[in-house]
Protein backbone atom coordinates (compact mmCIF):
# COMPACT_ATOMS: atom_id res chain seq x y z
CA UNK A 1 0.00 0.00 0.00
CA UNK A 2 1.80 3.30 -0.69
CA UNK A 3 0.97 6.39 0.39
CA UNK A 4 -1.49 7.95 -1.96
CA UNK A 5 -3.43 5.10 -1.32
CA UNK A 6 -3.42 5.46 2.59
CA UNK A 7 -4.58 8.42 2.18
CA UNK A 8 -7.35 7.54 0.36
CA UNK A 9 -8.40 5.51 2.94
CA UNK A 10 -7.93 7.97 5.26
CA UNK A 11 -10.52 10.02 3.13
CA UNK A 12 -12.99 7.67 3.86
CA UNK A 13 -12.47 7.56 7.62
CA UNK A 14 -12.57 11.09 7.61
CA UNK A 15 -15.38 11.50 5.46
CA UNK A 16 -17.38 8.52 8.10
CA UNK A 17 -16.07 10.54 11.17
CA UNK A 18 -17.12 13.74 10.16
CA UNK A 19 -20.16 12.93 8.78
CA UNK A 20 -19.44 14.95 5.60
CA UNK A 21 -18.86 13.37 2.37
CA UNK A 22 -17.36 16.63 1.02
CA UNK A 23 -14.00 16.15 2.95
CA UNK A 24 -11.06 16.58 0.59
CA UNK A 25 -7.80 15.11 2.33
CA UNK A 26 -4.23 16.52 1.32
CA UNK A 27 -0.91 15.77 3.52
CA UNK A 28 -1.29 19.35 4.14
CA UNK A 29 -4.37 18.97 6.17
CA UNK A 30 -4.34 19.45 9.61
CA UNK A 31 -6.91 20.33 12.81
CA UNK A 32 -7.57 23.89 11.74
CA UNK A 33 -8.89 23.18 8.35
CA UNK A 34 -11.81 20.67 9.67
CA UNK A 35 -14.33 21.82 12.13
CA UNK A 36 -14.78 19.60 15.17
CA UNK A 37 -11.55 18.12 14.58
CA UNK A 38 -10.39 18.34 18.46
CA UNK A 39 -8.93 16.34 20.79
CA UNK A 40 -11.24 13.84 21.71
CA UNK A 41 -12.21 13.60 17.61
CA UNK A 42 -8.39 13.01 17.29
CA UNK A 43 -8.67 9.69 19.51
CA UNK A 44 -11.50 8.37 17.54
CA UNK A 45 -9.73 9.03 13.79
CA UNK A 46 -6.16 7.34 14.92
CA UNK A 47 -8.65 4.91 16.79
CA UNK A 48 -10.00 4.17 13.38
CA UNK A 49 -7.06 4.00 11.35
CA UNK A 50 -5.45 1.11 13.63
CA UNK A 51 -9.04 -0.89 12.60
CA UNK A 52 -8.61 0.25 9.04
CA UNK A 53 -4.58 -0.53 9.24
CA UNK A 54 -4.29 -3.04 11.93
CA UNK A 55 -1.65 -1.18 13.23
CA UNK A 56 -1.53 -0.61 17.37
CA UNK A 57 -0.34 2.72 18.05
CA UNK A 58 1.65 4.03 21.27
CA UNK A 59 1.91 7.19 22.53
CA UNK A 60 5.21 7.86 21.27
CA UNK A 61 4.64 7.56 18.04
CA UNK A 62 1.26 9.96 17.42
CA UNK A 63 2.74 12.50 20.17
CA UNK A 64 4.05 16.02 17.45
CA UNK A 65 2.11 14.49 14.87
CA UNK A 66 1.20 17.64 12.98
CA UNK A 67 -1.01 17.36 10.08
CA UNK A 68 -2.75 14.39 7.60
CA UNK A 69 0.84 13.77 6.03
CA UNK A 70 3.08 12.96 9.13
CA UNK A 71 0.12 10.70 9.97
CA UNK A 72 0.35 8.83 6.07
CA UNK A 73 4.23 8.62 6.91
CA UNK A 74 3.78 7.07 10.15
CA UNK A 75 0.84 4.45 9.40
CA UNK A 76 3.35 3.64 6.05
CA UNK A 77 6.68 3.36 8.32
CA UNK A 78 4.69 0.80 10.86
CA UNK A 79 3.31 -1.01 8.01
CA UNK A 80 6.40 -1.12 6.02
CA UNK B 1 2.43 44.71 42.92
CA UNK B 2 -0.76 43.11 40.30
CA UNK B 3 0.23 43.91 36.91
CA UNK B 4 -2.26 46.18 36.70
CA UNK B 5 -0.73 49.09 39.49
CA UNK B 6 0.81 52.17 39.26
CA UNK B 7 3.93 50.60 41.15
CA UNK B 8 3.88 47.53 38.41
CA UNK B 9 3.86 50.47 35.70
CA UNK B 10 7.05 52.04 36.99
CA UNK B 11 8.74 48.51 37.80
CA UNK B 12 8.10 47.15 34.08
CA UNK B 13 9.30 50.74 32.47
CA UNK B 14 12.21 50.51 34.68
CA UNK B 15 13.25 47.04 33.99
CA UNK B 16 12.80 47.13 30.25
CA UNK B 17 14.49 50.17 30.20
CA UNK B 18 17.50 48.61 31.64
CA UNK B 19 17.50 45.48 30.33
CA UNK B 20 17.45 46.42 26.66
CA UNK B 21 20.46 48.65 27.27
CA UNK B 22 22.67 45.85 29.43
CA UNK B 23 25.32 44.28 27.30
CA UNK B 24 23.99 40.43 26.00
CA UNK B 25 25.48 38.23 28.99
CA UNK B 26 24.41 40.85 31.19
CA UNK B 27 20.77 40.44 30.57
CA UNK B 28 19.07 37.08 31.63
CA UNK B 29 20.94 37.57 35.13
CA UNK B 30 19.39 40.66 35.62
CA UNK B 31 16.37 39.67 34.59
CA UNK B 32 15.98 36.78 36.68
CA UNK B 33 16.87 39.74 39.96
CA UNK B 34 13.98 41.49 38.50
CA UNK B 35 11.82 38.59 38.90
CA UNK B 36 13.06 37.59 42.32
CA UNK B 37 12.59 41.00 43.23
CA UNK B 38 9.15 41.28 42.13
CA UNK B 39 8.48 37.90 44.09
CA UNK B 40 9.87 38.95 47.15
CA UNK B 41 8.24 42.41 47.77
CA UNK B 42 4.86 40.10 46.68
CA UNK B 43 5.35 37.45 49.33
CA UNK B 44 8.59 37.69 50.89
CA UNK B 45 7.96 34.38 53.23
CA UNK B 46 7.16 31.84 49.89
CA UNK B 47 10.95 33.35 48.11
CA UNK B 48 12.61 30.24 49.71
CA UNK B 49 10.30 28.03 48.20
CA UNK B 50 10.80 29.53 44.92
CA UNK B 51 14.40 29.37 44.86
CA UNK B 52 14.52 25.98 46.29
CA UNK B 53 12.02 24.84 43.65
CA UNK B 54 14.50 26.17 40.70
CA UNK B 55 17.21 24.41 42.29
CA UNK B 56 15.33 21.07 42.52
CA UNK B 57 14.26 21.55 38.76
CA UNK B 58 17.45 22.54 37.31
CA UNK B 59 19.10 19.88 39.40
CA UNK B 60 16.06 16.97 37.72
CA UNK B 61 17.02 18.50 34.26
CA UNK B 62 20.54 18.01 34.57
CA UNK B 63 19.72 14.55 35.75
CA UNK B 64 17.62 13.93 32.74
CA UNK B 65 20.65 13.85 30.40
CA UNK B 66 22.42 10.94 32.44
CA UNK B 67 22.03 7.07 32.72
CA UNK B 68 19.07 7.27 35.06
CA UNK B 69 16.82 9.48 33.30
CA UNK B 70 13.32 7.61 33.90
CA UNK B 71 14.01 8.39 38.17
CA UNK B 72 14.77 11.49 37.47
CA UNK B 73 11.61 12.52 35.98
CA UNK B 74 9.68 10.62 38.05
CA UNK B 75 10.93 12.45 41.00
CA UNK B 76 11.17 16.01 39.24
CA UNK B 77 7.19 14.90 38.27
CA UNK B 78 6.14 14.20 41.66
CA UNK B 79 8.33 16.72 43.60
CA UNK B 80 6.76 19.23 42.11
CA UNK B 81 3.40 17.72 42.21
CA UNK B 82 3.82 16.78 46.45
CA UNK B 83 4.77 20.75 46.93
CA UNK B 84 1.96 21.85 45.15
CA UNK B 85 -1.05 19.22 46.29
CA UNK B 86 0.70 20.11 49.88
CA UNK B 87 0.43 23.56 49.77
CA UNK B 88 -3.06 23.16 48.13
CA UNK B 89 -4.94 20.81 50.47
CA UNK B 90 -2.62 20.85 53.80
CA UNK B 91 -5.71 23.27 55.05
CA UNK B 92 -8.14 21.04 54.09
CA UNK B 93 -6.85 17.92 55.31
CA UNK B 94 -5.59 20.19 58.54
CA UNK B 95 -9.46 20.38 58.91
CA UNK B 96 -10.32 16.57 58.89
CA UNK B 97 -7.75 15.84 61.56
CA UNK B 98 -9.60 13.89 64.53
CA UNK B 99 -9.79 14.95 68.74
CA UNK B 100 -9.87 18.46 68.14
CA UNK B 101 -5.99 18.72 66.85
CA UNK B 102 -5.24 21.82 65.19
CA UNK B 103 -2.81 22.93 62.49
CA UNK B 104 -1.68 26.55 61.87
CA UNK B 105 -3.03 27.50 58.63
CA UNK B 106 -0.40 27.74 55.89
CA UNK B 107 -0.67 30.25 53.41
CA UNK B 108 -0.70 29.35 49.50
CA UNK B 109 2.47 30.10 47.55
CA UNK B 110 1.83 32.99 45.39
CA UNK B 111 1.39 31.59 41.69
CA UNK B 112 2.56 27.75 42.98
CA UNK B 113 0.31 25.97 40.54
CA UNK B 114 1.90 28.02 37.55
CA UNK B 115 5.38 27.46 38.30
CA UNK B 116 5.03 24.25 39.40
CA UNK B 117 2.68 23.04 35.79
CA UNK B 118 5.72 24.80 33.69
CA UNK B 119 8.23 22.87 35.65
CA UNK B 120 6.66 19.64 35.35
CA UNK B 121 5.98 20.68 31.23
CA UNK B 122 10.02 21.55 31.31
CA UNK B 123 11.07 17.96 32.67
CA UNK B 124 8.42 15.85 30.79
CA UNK B 125 9.41 17.56 27.73
CA UNK B 126 12.89 17.56 28.14
CA UNK B 127 12.58 13.79 29.24
CA UNK B 128 10.60 12.90 26.04
CA UNK B 129 13.50 15.41 23.98
CA UNK B 130 10.79 18.17 22.33
CA UNK B 131 13.08 20.52 24.10
CA UNK B 132 16.85 20.33 25.11
CA UNK B 133 18.20 20.06 29.01
CA UNK B 134 18.92 23.11 30.02
CA UNK B 135 22.58 23.71 30.81
CA UNK B 136 22.23 27.04 33.02
CA UNK B 137 20.46 27.57 35.79
CA UNK B 138 19.92 30.91 35.70
CA UNK B 139 17.61 30.31 32.61
CA UNK B 140 15.82 27.53 34.30
CA UNK B 141 15.31 29.75 37.06
CA UNK B 142 14.03 32.18 34.90
CA UNK B 143 11.93 30.19 32.94
CA UNK B 144 10.12 29.53 36.05
CA UNK B 145 10.22 32.50 37.97
CA UNK B 146 10.12 35.62 35.04
CA UNK B 147 8.10 37.94 36.90
CA UNK B 148 5.21 38.75 34.18
CA UNK B 149 4.59 35.13 34.27
CA UNK B 150 4.62 33.97 37.71
CA UNK B 151 1.82 34.95 39.78
CA UNK B 152 -0.76 33.49 37.24
CA UNK B 153 1.06 32.31 34.11
CA UNK B 154 0.60 31.65 31.30
CA UNK B 155 1.95 28.62 31.45
CA UNK B 156 5.02 28.70 28.97
CA UNK B 157 6.86 26.17 27.01
CA UNK B 158 10.09 25.74 28.04
CA UNK B 159 10.62 24.49 24.31
CA UNK B 160 9.34 28.35 23.10
CA UNK B 161 10.73 30.31 26.09
CA UNK B 162 14.31 28.98 26.72
CA UNK B 163 15.90 29.92 23.15
CA UNK B 164 14.39 33.41 23.56
CA UNK B 165 16.31 33.70 27.09
CA UNK B 166 19.80 33.16 25.18
CA UNK B 167 18.90 35.52 22.07
CA UNK B 168 19.70 39.54 22.23
CA UNK B 169 16.86 41.87 22.95
CA UNK B 170 17.13 45.23 22.21
CA UNK B 171 14.59 48.04 21.58
CA UNK B 172 12.51 47.74 18.71
CA UNK B 173 9.73 50.70 18.25
CA UNK B 174 7.16 48.46 16.25
CA UNK B 175 7.37 45.78 18.98
CA UNK B 176 7.56 48.38 21.64
CA UNK B 177 3.99 49.50 20.26
CA UNK B 178 2.62 46.40 19.87
CA UNK B 179 3.65 45.66 23.66
CA UNK B 180 1.54 49.41 24.70
CA UNK B 181 -1.81 48.26 22.51
CA UNK B 182 -1.79 45.22 24.21
CA UNK B 183 -1.38 46.48 27.13
CA UNK B 184 -3.97 49.18 26.49
CA UNK B 185 -6.19 46.08 26.18
CA UNK B 186 -5.27 44.29 29.10
CA UNK B 187 -6.29 47.34 31.27
CA UNK B 188 -9.55 48.19 29.75
CA UNK B 189 -10.52 44.49 30.34
CA UNK B 190 -9.59 44.34 34.21
CA UNK B 191 -9.16 48.16 35.50
CA UNK B 192 -12.45 49.64 33.56
CA UNK B 193 -14.39 46.23 32.97
CA UNK B 194 -13.85 44.04 35.76
CA UNK B 195 -13.05 45.65 38.59
CA UNK B 196 -16.01 47.71 37.93
CA UNK B 197 -18.54 45.33 37.48
CA UNK B 198 -17.10 43.36 40.89
CA UNK B 199 -18.52 45.73 42.86
CA UNK B 200 -22.25 45.31 41.90
CA UNK B 201 -21.26 41.27 41.41
CA UNK B 202 -19.61 41.42 45.00
CA UNK B 203 -22.73 42.69 47.15
CA UNK B 204 -25.49 40.52 45.17
CA UNK B 205 -24.09 37.20 45.62
CA UNK B 206 -22.94 38.91 49.38
CA UNK B 207 -26.83 39.35 49.77
CA UNK B 208 -28.03 36.79 46.77
CA UNK B 209 -30.90 35.68 49.16
CA UNK B 210 -32.73 38.78 49.97
CA UNK B 211 -32.90 39.18 45.97
CA UNK B 212 -34.97 38.68 43.20
CA UNK B 213 -34.58 36.66 39.51
CA UNK B 214 -33.45 39.33 37.75
CA UNK B 215 -30.84 41.06 39.82
CA UNK B 216 -29.58 37.03 40.73
CA UNK B 217 -29.20 36.59 36.51
CA UNK B 218 -26.97 40.11 36.75
CA UNK B 219 -25.14 38.44 39.02
CA UNK B 220 -23.92 35.11 37.41
CA UNK B 221 -23.72 36.75 34.17
CA UNK B 222 -21.85 39.89 35.60
CA UNK B 223 -19.70 36.99 37.50
CA UNK B 224 -18.92 35.15 34.70
CA UNK B 225 -18.20 38.22 32.65
CA UNK B 226 -16.41 39.69 35.58
CA UNK B 227 -13.77 36.47 35.64
CA UNK B 228 -13.34 36.51 31.80
CA UNK B 229 -12.05 40.14 31.74
CA UNK B 230 -10.02 39.78 34.64
CA UNK B 231 -8.21 36.88 33.87
CA UNK B 232 -8.15 37.39 30.08
CA UNK B 233 -6.91 41.25 30.41
CA UNK B 234 -4.58 39.72 32.93
CA UNK B 235 -3.04 37.50 30.42
CA UNK B 236 -3.16 40.22 27.88
CA UNK B 237 -0.73 42.36 30.45
CA UNK B 238 1.54 39.84 31.32
CA UNK B 239 2.02 38.78 27.13
CA UNK B 240 2.59 42.33 27.01
CA UNK B 241 5.00 43.01 29.74
CA UNK B 242 7.02 39.80 28.15
CA UNK B 243 6.50 42.30 24.46
CA UNK B 244 8.51 45.13 26.18
CA UNK B 245 11.17 42.94 26.86
CA UNK B 246 11.57 41.32 23.65
CA UNK B 247 10.21 37.84 24.84
CA UNK B 248 6.80 36.38 23.16
CA UNK B 249 4.15 34.44 25.86
CA UNK B 250 1.58 32.43 24.99
CA UNK B 251 -2.08 33.68 24.02
CA UNK B 252 -4.33 32.49 26.93
CA UNK B 253 -8.15 33.76 25.64
CA UNK B 254 -9.05 34.03 21.87
CA UNK B 255 -12.91 35.36 22.32
CA UNK B 256 -13.72 32.21 24.42
CA UNK B 257 -17.45 33.37 25.14
CA UNK B 258 -18.31 33.36 21.30
CA UNK B 259 -17.83 29.56 21.01
CA UNK B 260 -20.24 27.43 19.90
CA UNK B 261 -19.79 24.81 21.60
CA UNK B 262 -17.51 23.40 24.82
CA UNK B 263 -15.06 21.85 22.99
CA UNK B 264 -14.46 25.05 21.25
CA UNK B 265 -14.53 26.73 24.48
CA UNK B 266 -11.87 25.12 26.10
CA UNK B 267 -9.37 25.58 23.26
CA UNK B 268 -10.35 28.85 23.43
CA UNK B 269 -10.50 30.13 27.25
CA UNK B 270 -7.25 29.51 29.36
CA UNK B 271 -5.68 27.97 26.55
CA UNK B 272 -2.01 27.79 28.27
CA UNK B 273 -3.87 25.31 31.23
CA UNK B 274 -5.78 23.28 28.86
CA UNK B 275 -3.13 22.67 26.86
CA UNK B 276 -0.96 21.74 29.42
CA UNK B 277 -4.02 19.29 30.67
CA UNK B 278 -4.00 17.59 27.07
CA UNK B 279 -0.39 17.04 26.83
CA UNK B 280 0.83 15.90 29.80
CA UNK B 281 -2.45 13.87 30.98
CA UNK B 282 -5.21 13.81 28.86
CA UNK B 283 -2.94 12.14 25.93
CA UNK B 284 -0.82 10.22 28.09
CA UNK B 285 -3.92 8.60 29.82
CA UNK B 286 -5.96 7.77 26.55
CA UNK B 287 -2.69 5.94 25.65
CA UNK B 288 -2.23 4.04 28.37
CA UNK B 289 -1.97 0.15 28.07
CA UNK B 290 -3.83 -0.93 30.85
CA UNK B 291 -4.18 -4.25 29.28
CA UNK B 292 -2.66 -5.81 32.36
CA UNK B 293 -4.85 -3.70 34.55
CA UNK B 294 -7.59 -4.79 33.36
CA UNK B 295 -6.51 -8.07 33.32
CA UNK B 296 -7.07 -7.93 29.48
CA UNK B 297 -10.68 -6.57 29.50
CA UNK B 298 -9.21 -3.37 28.07
CA UNK B 299 -6.60 -2.65 25.79
CA UNK B 300 -7.54 1.20 26.31
CA UNK B 301 -9.41 3.52 28.71
CA UNK B 302 -12.73 4.76 26.86
CA UNK B 303 -11.78 8.32 25.85
CA UNK B 304 -14.70 9.68 27.29
CA UNK B 305 -13.89 8.35 30.75
CA UNK B 306 -10.89 9.94 30.12
CA UNK B 307 -12.71 13.38 29.24
CA UNK B 308 -14.58 12.66 32.76
CA UNK B 309 -11.19 12.33 34.45
CA UNK B 310 -9.55 15.53 33.24
CA UNK B 311 -12.19 17.70 33.94
CA UNK B 312 -13.30 16.02 37.77
CA UNK B 313 -9.13 16.70 38.10
CA UNK B 314 -9.37 20.11 36.59
CA UNK B 315 -12.27 21.03 39.25
CA UNK B 316 -10.55 19.35 42.20
CA UNK B 317 -7.18 21.53 41.28
CA UNK B 318 -9.23 24.53 41.28
CA UNK B 319 -10.31 23.78 44.94
CA UNK B 320 -10.75 20.84 47.63
CA UNK B 321 -14.02 22.08 48.23
CA UNK B 322 -17.78 20.83 46.57
CA UNK B 323 -18.10 23.90 44.75
CA UNK B 324 -15.15 23.21 42.44
CA UNK B 325 -15.83 19.46 42.80
CA UNK B 326 -19.59 20.47 40.97
CA UNK B 327 -17.97 22.93 38.99
CA UNK B 328 -15.51 20.06 37.36
CA UNK B 329 -18.49 17.28 37.38
CA UNK B 330 -20.60 19.67 35.30
CA UNK B 331 -18.00 21.05 32.92
CA UNK B 332 -17.40 17.13 32.67
CA UNK B 333 -20.81 16.51 31.67
CA UNK B 334 -21.18 19.07 29.42
CA UNK B 335 -18.34 18.23 27.25
CA UNK B 336 -19.51 14.31 27.67
CA UNK B 337 -23.18 15.09 26.73
CA UNK B 338 -21.88 17.59 23.97
CA UNK B 339 -19.96 14.40 22.12
CA UNK B 340 -23.15 12.36 22.63
CA UNK B 341 -25.60 14.75 21.12
CA UNK B 342 -23.02 15.14 18.41
CA UNK B 343 -23.09 11.19 17.91
CA UNK B 344 -26.98 11.59 17.64
CA UNK B 345 -27.57 13.92 15.51
CA UNK B 346 -24.16 14.54 13.67
CA UNK B 347 -21.42 16.88 14.30
CA UNK B 348 -21.18 20.46 13.50
CA UNK B 349 -20.52 21.72 10.17
CA UNK B 350 -18.51 24.71 9.42
CA UNK B 351 -21.15 26.43 7.55
CA UNK B 352 -24.00 26.55 10.24
CA UNK B 353 -26.42 29.60 9.61
CA UNK B 354 -25.86 32.86 11.00
CA UNK B 355 -29.31 32.38 13.82
CA UNK B 356 -28.30 28.86 14.50
CA UNK B 357 -24.82 29.57 15.34
CA UNK B 358 -26.08 32.98 17.91
CA UNK B 359 -28.52 30.05 19.27
CA UNK B 360 -25.81 27.80 20.53
CA UNK B 361 -23.50 30.51 21.60
CA UNK B 362 -26.34 31.57 23.61
CA UNK B 363 -26.92 28.66 24.84
CA UNK B 364 -23.32 27.32 25.96
CA UNK B 365 -22.84 31.06 27.43
CA UNK B 366 -26.02 30.05 30.16
CA UNK B 367 -24.89 26.46 30.62
CA UNK B 368 -21.17 28.28 31.19
CA UNK B 369 -22.67 30.96 33.88
CA UNK B 370 -24.43 28.29 35.85
CA UNK B 371 -21.08 26.28 36.36
CA UNK B 372 -19.98 29.35 37.34
CA UNK B 373 -22.02 30.54 39.88
CA UNK B 374 -20.20 27.39 41.86
CA UNK B 375 -16.72 28.79 40.68
CA UNK B 376 -17.82 31.94 42.23
CA UNK B 377 -19.07 30.31 45.46
CA UNK B 378 -15.82 28.31 45.96
CA UNK B 379 -13.65 31.49 45.40
CA UNK B 380 -15.51 34.15 47.24
CA UNK B 381 -14.66 36.86 48.23
CA UNK B 382 -17.91 36.54 50.49
CA UNK B 383 -18.52 37.93 53.94
CA UNK B 384 -19.70 34.85 54.95
CA UNK B 385 -18.32 31.17 53.19
CA UNK B 386 -20.48 29.97 50.46
CA UNK B 387 -21.23 26.49 49.75
CA UNK B 388 -22.75 24.24 47.13
CA UNK B 389 -25.73 24.69 48.73
CA UNK B 390 -25.92 28.57 48.96
CA UNK B 391 -24.95 28.31 44.79
CA UNK B 392 -28.18 25.75 44.21
CA UNK B 393 -30.56 28.15 46.46
CA UNK B 394 -28.67 31.04 44.23
CA UNK B 395 -29.75 29.07 40.77
CA UNK B 396 -32.96 28.23 41.67
CA UNK B 397 -33.26 31.61 43.16
CA UNK B 398 -32.62 33.16 39.45
CA UNK B 399 -36.36 31.48 38.36
CA UNK B 400 -38.22 33.23 41.07
CA UNK B 401 -40.06 37.04 40.89
CA UNK B 402 -39.18 38.21 37.99
CA UNK B 403 -40.20 41.78 38.27
CA UNK B 404 -38.44 44.58 36.26
CA UNK B 405 -39.52 47.48 38.99
CA UNK B 406 -37.99 44.93 42.07
CA UNK B 407 -34.85 44.73 39.73
CA UNK B 408 -34.37 48.55 39.11
CA UNK B 409 -35.05 49.09 42.96
CA UNK B 410 -32.39 46.23 44.00
CA UNK B 411 -30.24 47.71 41.40
CA UNK B 412 -30.29 50.91 42.71
CA UNK B 413 -30.62 49.77 46.26
CA UNK B 414 -27.25 47.52 45.96
CA UNK B 415 -25.40 50.47 44.65
CA UNK B 416 -26.03 53.20 46.86
CA UNK B 417 -25.85 51.49 49.97
CA UNK B 418 -22.10 49.90 48.98
CA UNK B 419 -20.51 53.10 47.73
CA UNK B 420 -21.76 56.10 46.11
CA UNK B 421 -24.48 57.55 48.05
CA UNK B 422 -26.20 59.93 45.00
CA UNK B 423 -28.80 59.17 42.37
CA UNK B 424 -26.81 60.87 40.11
CA UNK B 425 -23.40 58.89 40.53
CA UNK B 426 -25.35 55.91 40.04
CA UNK B 427 -26.59 57.04 36.84
CA UNK B 428 -22.68 57.23 36.00
CA UNK B 429 -21.68 54.18 37.12
CA UNK B 430 -24.40 52.23 35.14
CA UNK B 431 -23.79 54.13 32.26
CA UNK B 432 -19.77 53.93 32.32
CA UNK B 433 -19.79 50.04 32.98
CA UNK B 434 -22.49 49.55 30.18
CA UNK B 435 -20.89 51.82 27.89
CA UNK B 436 -17.20 49.89 29.06
CA UNK B 437 -18.82 46.62 28.10
CA UNK B 438 -20.31 47.11 25.20
CA UNK B 439 -16.37 48.84 24.17
CA UNK B 440 -14.95 45.31 25.44
CA UNK B 441 -17.35 43.34 23.64
CA UNK B 442 -16.73 44.92 20.73
CA UNK B 443 -13.65 45.04 20.30
CA UNK B 444 -13.89 41.19 21.34
CA UNK B 445 -16.31 40.86 18.29
CA UNK B 446 -13.98 42.47 15.67
CA UNK B 447 -10.85 39.82 16.63
CA UNK B 448 -12.84 36.81 16.87
CA UNK B 449 -15.48 37.84 13.42
CA UNK B 450 -13.10 40.01 11.20
CA UNK B 451 -9.86 39.05 11.79
CA UNK B 452 -10.11 34.97 12.57
CA UNK B 453 -8.74 35.83 16.49
CA UNK B 454 -5.47 36.74 15.24
CA UNK B 455 -3.97 38.16 18.48
CA UNK B 456 -5.66 41.41 20.02
CA UNK B 457 -2.99 44.06 19.49
CA UNK B 458 -2.86 43.02 16.03
CA UNK B 459 -6.62 42.93 15.35
CA UNK B 460 -6.86 46.50 17.08
CA UNK B 461 -4.03 47.84 14.95
CA UNK B 462 -5.69 47.00 11.41
CA UNK B 463 -8.91 49.05 12.33
CA UNK B 464 -9.21 51.48 10.23
CA UNK B 465 -10.53 54.16 13.10
CA UNK B 466 -7.85 53.16 15.34
CA UNK B 467 -6.78 56.33 16.42
CA UNK B 468 -10.20 56.80 17.83
CA UNK B 469 -10.12 53.48 19.27
CA UNK B 470 -6.41 54.15 21.16
CA UNK B 471 -8.03 57.61 22.74
CA UNK B 472 -11.12 55.53 23.73
CA UNK B 473 -9.04 53.04 25.27
CA UNK B 474 -7.41 55.49 27.23
CA UNK B 475 -10.43 57.33 28.45
CA UNK B 476 -11.96 54.08 29.64
CA UNK B 477 -8.52 53.25 31.60
CA UNK B 478 -8.48 56.47 33.16
CA UNK B 479 -11.83 56.70 34.17
CA UNK B 480 -11.75 53.06 35.59
CA UNK B 481 -8.67 54.43 37.22
CA UNK B 482 -10.60 57.31 39.06
CA UNK B 483 -13.24 55.00 40.10
CA UNK B 484 -11.11 52.61 41.74
CA UNK B 485 -9.68 55.39 44.27
CA UNK B 486 -13.27 55.99 44.74
CA UNK B 487 -13.81 53.56 47.01
CA UNK B 488 -13.33 50.14 45.12
CA UNK B 489 -9.85 49.10 46.48
CA UNK B 490 -7.53 47.08 44.34
CA UNK B 491 -8.71 43.88 43.05
CA UNK B 492 -4.92 42.42 44.15
CA UNK B 493 -2.86 40.24 42.24
CA UNK B 494 -5.91 38.91 39.69
CA UNK B 495 -8.78 36.45 40.41
CA UNK B 496 -6.70 33.46 39.11
CA UNK B 497 -3.35 34.03 41.14
CA UNK B 498 -4.95 32.27 44.07
CA UNK B 499 -4.87 29.25 42.72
Amino acid sequence: MDKQQILEAMQKIFRDNFDDPEIVLTRETCADDIEGWDSLEQINLLSACEAEFSLHFQLSDIRGLQNVGDLVDLIERMRG
Amino acid sequence: MSLQSFAYFGFLALTALLYLHLPRRAQPPFLLGASWVFYAAAMPAMMPLLLVLCAFIYGCGRGLAGAHKKAFLRLGVLGSLAVLAFFKYVNFLARLLPWGLRLPAVALPLGISFYTFAAISYLVDAARGDCPVERSFLRVALFLSLFATVTQGPICRAGRLLPQFAAEHRFDAARCTRALRLFALGLLKTVAVSDVLGVLVNNIFAHYAEYGGLMLMLGAVGYTLQLYFNFSGYSELARASGLFLGLELPENFKTPLFSTNFSELWSRWHISFSGWLQDYLFTPLVWADVEGLTRGRLRRLPPLLCVFLVFFLSGFWHGSTLPFIIWGLLQAIYRMGEELLHRRFGKPKKRTPALRAWGKRAVVFVLWCIGMVFFRAGTGPNPQPLGAADAVRFLCGCVRALSPARFAGEVYAALYSDFYAHSLMIALYVLFLSAALVFAFWLEYRRCFAYKNKPAELALAAEKHRMLLYWTLTVFILVGFILQSGGFGASGFGMYAGF
